[in-house]
């Protein structure tokens, strides 16, 4: 044969050879990986209802240990149980696995009351125990979201007896007395976790550390527990055999993860999903609108997006460890040019435009889904409202007059810096598509009222750093606070200003005022629920009028579900909720979820061209390449 | 030969060291602290578990150390956990992800390679036909289009279905999620969603390997020894086949080979376009979180891939070329 | 991406070729004598390039695309891109009258976006070449005219910038340096260099050895001399048609980078109008009209370099001349 014959022969068999080699590791891996079925001992004969939903976001991780983003308690909400928790219709508290709490005259120890009737999914029964092992496990490990409700506990919790737990705080405080629901502590199966802190990990992971376990499969005490999942891929969660509680509706729950929200959408049109969670385009969200058997939801969720204004990193007080550093801009000390800015942005615009209408427009820290009766509203007078006239007149009588008619106004003779205009630098996130769309329109007002600004672009640590140096004027950000507003208010003390220049803290709009200091241990401390809330709303009122935030606007969860499929949702709250109940502990949603229909609920049929079709295209391609093959070889045996 | 090849071999191996070292640094000099990233804009933001979270992630080491735990690590097939991953060893991490990605770009690559070969080889043979200038054209259009431009404009049309077009296939992924599928079950759940990827790939890569080829076979036909066939009276498609493609192969496999480093470029943001769960899309999410011992590995991952690419290319090339067998 | 390795005959008929004649003997100053020859060789190559119907098309395409960069505001309102604008429609609308191509999310004319997406797209594309050539260029030149240690040195670090892949380097070069249209020049810049390097080093290796050269160093003239006045001008041509082609490769680089996210977001590039097109659903919404243009605009760009830069090649690469 001919050399080119044998180079054409060489190629054809790489061909056949590659391909034949890729369906069968193809159909080899592809068993690895789809695993087992998670026998959970379901009726045979009923075909299994599975429940298929899907975000374009990802897990950091199901362990509560280390995981923090927020998708991550969607899988913990239904195994882990929380000692109270929040109400489905108002995010008041309710009692969960706690049953009662006993406060101590001096407000510092609590004696927690622990039911006595569940058990975990390998039948190991759940006592105080497990309760107190799991709390002192998070607040000794760090774990970074656990953590934070336990910093006022000092010492470990110490389980008294089988039903009990007991422990006390350094400061009185009213946050574990049971008014709120402020323990976000889900808790684990003590006698899984020793072992992993042991290294001994039950699925022989290694390393094995209490935060680097991937908890798959889980061990919960609720209704369903984590079976299998694959990192970037799905998540499987089956029944739980031990649960004793409502029987739920569904055999399994299947989150998808999807790359982006285009993907999502035509999952949920497509019907491979039944549940689009955080389709973040509101475009997107409007297109699904009109579609036949799906609704839309623009759920409220304690979120906020913010203009922070740099009110003094370079002139506040040193107190603590604070020591005055950066170059902000002068005139954002003065709350009258704050309060101009205030005037000058319509959240109403940058909802309609930004959001296409999706959004909440912004007013006090607290947004509107935190803990029932937390929340402030500005009243009558009390309300801001977009008003550039109004905006200049304030200025221009402060003595912000623009001396050199070039539309830019300067600051009065008698302040700090004379003459400087009001220039100002206002940093967007590079990452946050809504930032960079807001800033045209934030601009052109800021215009309006004689300030200029010049906008950049950085990516979200830069802007960290940035903060943390002070060398920012104006820059737009989101929170995602606690429930619980001791949280969000405790970002504007002043001990939680960066200190220096290089170190992070959350205070990022330098904000310090000692009667405000004063008002946070307050509320802290008292018992009584209601005059909590009152000096709460004062807190929030104050804020509202000293501007260090203009809060812009509380940005919705916007979700859909096809109506066709499955029906029970719990929206938390009960109006324009998250139907996921995405705050609880066992979710009542898991078990009121059902299918519409006989049938309606199986799992989601596989998409394109039919097994037959294929193995006939396979075929033909395998016949082209042996025609090549063989014509070629009758050629080469023709010699020149 | 031998010479040749050990040769060839040595300066790989240089260029893999390079790269090591080249890897280490470059992710080190980026700015940015990954334990803010981490915990930024949560309840959890405070000094203390960023401390935590620095020393989790060994942050907190100096940087002459930390290269010397890399380097230990790197050549013991150590890369350390994921920073984003919250503790998953990084080897697991990409032991997942990288069949997926085989998959689609290998099959991509032979199947625009072979096509594009053969357009080019038409074109070039007979130049200045309608066959020429029709694929001509195209190749060149398709040389141009930006890969994930065409990529969304096909994901509309079949799997959305736009106008005339029908909803066909998958909206995404590897396979069906969680499905009991196995077997032949499996694979054509995995064949059809990989089409839509796959056609896009291949539409955007043959363009390069027809032009090549094309102009290849161009030079090689102007040469004298193929006048010298045609003198001798060797038949048109014997000419073809036998004399001018054989050599005109040679340079364009160890283009093609060269070119597979491109191809993971489109790789990433197919992957991404069409949420298939390959290294590439792994790529864009770890540099999004400053995923330091992720990136080391994947980087390190794409830049052997490609100097082994190079390594076959020079390997074939010498088997192939009679002059370099011969010495 | 596309590797620029895919050069040669492009074209549908086969053209004459040229050949560089040396210098006529004639006493004028030598400057002049340079200048004369440069100036008909431009001629010849013009004329040669005017036979060449696609590398016509290449041209004509380019010089429209120019044009429209050129004199955007007078074909399109400078206002139109500013969503502030009442000039704006209602957002996401199909193609109608008053608005040829459609609106995007904010009811922009799309029309506006693609006609001022072309000044970033041609500017990063032509700045990050020029950059990427003058860095090849010199490396080049010295690695061929001085050879030995520097040679080994500087091919050993072409080689390796060649290994590294280029999109996973440029984003996390751009994610380092962070988002601006600054920082994509100078990525697709440094990460593109080598390609021309080879060529030049190639190339002044041979030219190194030319008997004109030999004569010059004998007449003792220095390095900078001898490689400014004689090896660059000859290299030049060649490093000019891989410029061409290194420009479009350049507009696709920045095209991926800001589909990513990496781009300016600030700016308006065809780039960042695709990405911001993509993040806002529009594929899943259906609207084409946002997605059609800037993918059509780059094509017809790119291809349009593609062509000119092919064209060039076929008439000025020494190694294609031998026909």
């Amino acid at each position: 044969m001919g050399r080119g014959t044998r180079l054409r022969m060489f190629v054809a068999f790489v061909l056949a050879g590659a391909i034949a080699s890729g369906v069968l590791i193809q159909a080899a891996f592809g068993q690895e990986t789809t695993g087992a079925t998670g026998g959970t001992g379901q009726d045979e004969d009923r075909e299994k209802v599975v429940f298929t939903w899907g975000s374009a976001g990802e897990t950091s991780s199901l362990n509560p240990m280390s995981g923090y983003l927020a998708l991550d308690f969607y899988f913990w909400m239904p195994q882990y149980y929380l000692l109270i928790d929040w109400a489905q219709k108002d995010f008041s508290a309710e009692w969960s696995l706690a049953t009662g709490v006993e406060v101590s005259p001096d407000a510092k120890t609590f004696t927690y009351t622990i039911r006595d009737d569940l058990t975990w999914s390998d039948g190991v029964p759940l006592t105080a125990d497990d309760v107190a092992y799991t709390l002192n496990l998070y607040k000794n490990n760090n774990a970074y979201l656990p953590h934070n409700y336990l910093t006022q506990i000092d010492g470990d919790v110490v389980a008294t007896d089988a039903t009990h737990i007991e422990f006390s705080t350094v400061e009185p405080t009213t946050l574990y007395s049971g008014n709120v629901p402020y323990l976000y502590n889900y808790i684990l199966p003590k006698h899984i976790f020793e072992e992993v802190e042991k290294g001994n990990c039950p699925d022989g992971q290694d390393p094995c550390t209490a935060k680097s376990f991937d908890n798959v499969p889980s061990v919960g005490a609720g209704p369903f527990y984590i079976a299998e999942a694959e990192q970037g891929e799905f998540v499987r969660m089956v029944r739980n055999p031990y649960w004793e509680g409502a029987e739920p509706h569904i055999d399994e729950i299947v989150y998808r993860q999807f790359r982006n929200n285009d993907a999502l959408a035509e999952a949920l049109k497509a019907g491979e999903i039944d549940f689009a969670y955080d389709l973040t385009a509101p475009n997107i969200f409007n297109s699904l609108k009109d579609e036949p058997n799906i609704a839309t939801v623009a759920a409220s969720v304690p979120l906020f997006d913010y203009f922070n204004m740099n009110t003094g990193s370079a002139y506040g007080p040193e107190t603590g460890d604070f020591k005055q550093h950066g170059d902000g801009h002068p005139a954002l000390t003065d709350p009258v040019v704050r309060r101009a800015i205030r005037m000058a942005i319509d959240s109403q615009t940058l909802v309609d435009k930004v959001w296409l209408g999706y959004a909440t427009p912004g007013t006090s820290v607290i947004p509107p889904v935190s803990a029932a009766g937390a929340r402030w509203e500005p009243t009558g007078e009390e309300v801001i409202s977009f008003d550039i006239e109004g905006a200049n007149q304030l200025l221009e009588g402060a003595g912000y007059v623009d001396t050199d008619g070039d539309g830019v106004r300067e600051m009065p003779t008698d302040s700090i810096d004379p003459g400087r205009p009001l220039e100002f630098r206002y940093f967007v996130r590079s990452t946050d598509q809504t930032t960079i769309d807001a800033a045209p329109f934030i601009q052109k007002w800021l215009r309006d009222i004689g300030i200029e600004t010049n906008v950049e672009a950085v990516s979200t640590t830069r802007l960290g750093d940035i903060e943390n140096a002070g060398e920012f004027d104006l820059a737009h950000w989101s929170w995602f606070p606690d429930i619980d507003p001791d949280t969000a208010l405790g970002w504007f003390i002043c001990d939680a200003r960066p200190p220096d220049g290089k170190t992070y803290d959350n205070d990022d709009s330098y904000y310090c005022n000692p009667e405000y200091d004063q008002m946070y241990e307050q509320q802290r401390a008292e018992l009584d629920l209601d005059k909590r809330w009152d000096i709460v709303h004062e807190m929030q009122q104050i804020l509202y009028e000293e501007e260090p935030y203009a809060i812009l606007w509380y940005p919705p969860l916007l979700e859909a579900y096809r109506t066709d499929t499955f029906t029970g949702y719990k929206p938390q709250p009960e109006i324009n909720g998250d139907p996921l109940q995405g705050y609880s502990g066992i979710g009542e949603v898991w078990l009121s979820l059902r299918p519409v229909s006989e049938g309606s609920g199986a799992a989601a049929e596989t998409r394109g061209i039919p097994a037959v079709v294929w193995i006939a295209i396979a075929a033909g391609v395998l016949v082209i390449v042996l025609i090549v093959v063989l014509r070629r070889r009758r050629l080469g045996e023709e010699d020149v | 030969m031998r010479g040749y090849l050990i040769g060839k071999t040595a300066q790989a191996v240089l260029t893999l060291l390079f790269v090591l070292v080249f890897n280490f640094f470059l992710f080190r000099v980026m700015p940015g602290d990954p334990a803010a990233i981490l915990l930024r804009g949560t309840a959890a933001f405070n000094p203390e578990t960023l401390e935590q979270a620095r020393e989790d992630l060994g942050l907190d080491e100096p940087l002459p150390q930390q290269f010397v735990t890399y380097l230990g690590d790197t050549l013991s097939l150590n890369f350390g956990t994921s920073f984003f991953l919250s503790g998953q060893p990084v080897n697991e991490v990409i032991a997942g992800k990288i069949w997926p990605t085989v998959l689609l770009v290998g099959t991509a690559t032979i199947a625009s390679a072979a096509i594009g070969l053969v357009i080019g080889i038409y074109g070039g043979w007979r130049r200045g036909s309608r066959f020429d200038v029709g694929s001509l054209g195209f190749t060149l259009f398709v040389y141009a289009m930006p890969e994930f431009w065409f990529g969304i404009l096909v994901l509309m049309a079949f799997s959305g279905g736009v106008g005339p077009f029908p909803a066909l296939f998958p909206t995404g992924g590897y396979a069906t999620a969680a499905s009991d599928l196995t077997g032949l079950g499996h694979v054509v759940d995995v064949l059809n969603h990989m089409v839509l990827p796959f056609f896009v790939l291949t539409v955007a890569y043959l363009g390069q390997y027809a032009l090549i080829m094309r102009n290849s076979l161009i030079d090689i036909l102007g040469d004298d020894f193929i006048q010298t066939a045609r003198a001798k009276g060797v038949r048109e498609k014997q000419i073809l086949w036998r004399h001018a493609v054989p050599n005109a192969l040679l340079p364009t496999m160890t283009l093609v080979f060269l070119s597979i480093g491109f191809i993971f470029g489109g790789a990433i943001t197919i992957e991404y376009v069409f949420s298939w769960p390959g290294l590439g899309w792994l790529t864009v999410q770890a540099i999004d979180h400053k995923d330091y011992p992720l990136l080391q590995a994947l980087f390190l991952i794409f830049s052997v891939a490609v100097i082994v690419a190079n390594l076959v290319a020079d390997v074939l090339y010498s088997y192939l070329d009679p002059r370099v067998r011969a010495a | 991406m596309r590797p620029p390795e895919a050069v040669g005959h492009y074209d549908i008929e086969a053209p004459s070729g040229i050949e560089p004649t040396p210098p006529p003997e004639v006493p004028r100053s030598p400057r002049a004598i340079a200048w004369t020859r440069r100036s008909m060789s431009a001629k010849r190559v013009w004329a040669t390039y005017r036979k060449s119907p696609l590398g016509m098309i290449g041209l004509i395409v380019l010089i429209f695309f120019i044009a429209v960069a050129v004199f955007a505001p007078l074909i399109a309102n400078k206002a139109g891109l500013d969503p502030t604008c009442p000039c704006t429609g209602e957002p996401l609308q199909p193609p109608s009258l008053r608005f040829p191509f459609g609106t995007d999310n904010f009811g922009r004319s799309v029309l506006t976006l693609t006609v001022w997406g072309s000044r970033p797209s041609l500017i990063v594309g032509f700045f990050a070449t020029v950059i990427s050539v003058a860095i090849g260029a010199v490396v080049g030149i010295v690695a061929g005219y001085f050879g030995g240690k520097p040679e080994t040195i500087l091919m050993r670090l072409t080689d390796w910038f060649l290994v590294i892949p280029f999109l996973p380097l440029a984003i996390v070069l751009a994610s380092v340096l962070g988002p601006s249209l600054f920082v994509i020049i100078v990525v697709i810049g440094i990460t593109s260099w080598p390609s021309t390097a080879r060529i030049v080093r190639s190339q002044s290796l041979s030219v190194k050895t030319r008997p004109y050269v030999e004569r010059a160093r004998a007449l003792g003239a220095g390095h900078w001399h001898l490689t400014s006045r004689h090896i660059l001008p000859n290299v030049g041509p060649l490093i000019f048609a891989n410029t061409v082609l290194l420009v479009a490769i350049a507009i696709l680089s920045e095209t991926t980078l800001a589909f990513l996210g990496l781009g300016d977001p600030l700016s308006t590039s065809w780039g960042t109008t695709l990405q911001q097109a993509f993040s806002a659903g529009a594929a899943s919404a259906g609207q084409w009209w946002w997605i059609v243009p800037p993918g059509l605009a780059i094509v017809f760009v790119v291809l349009a370099f593609t062509l000119c830069g092919f064209a060039l090649d076929e008439i000025l690469n020494p190694k294609l001349r031998k026909r």
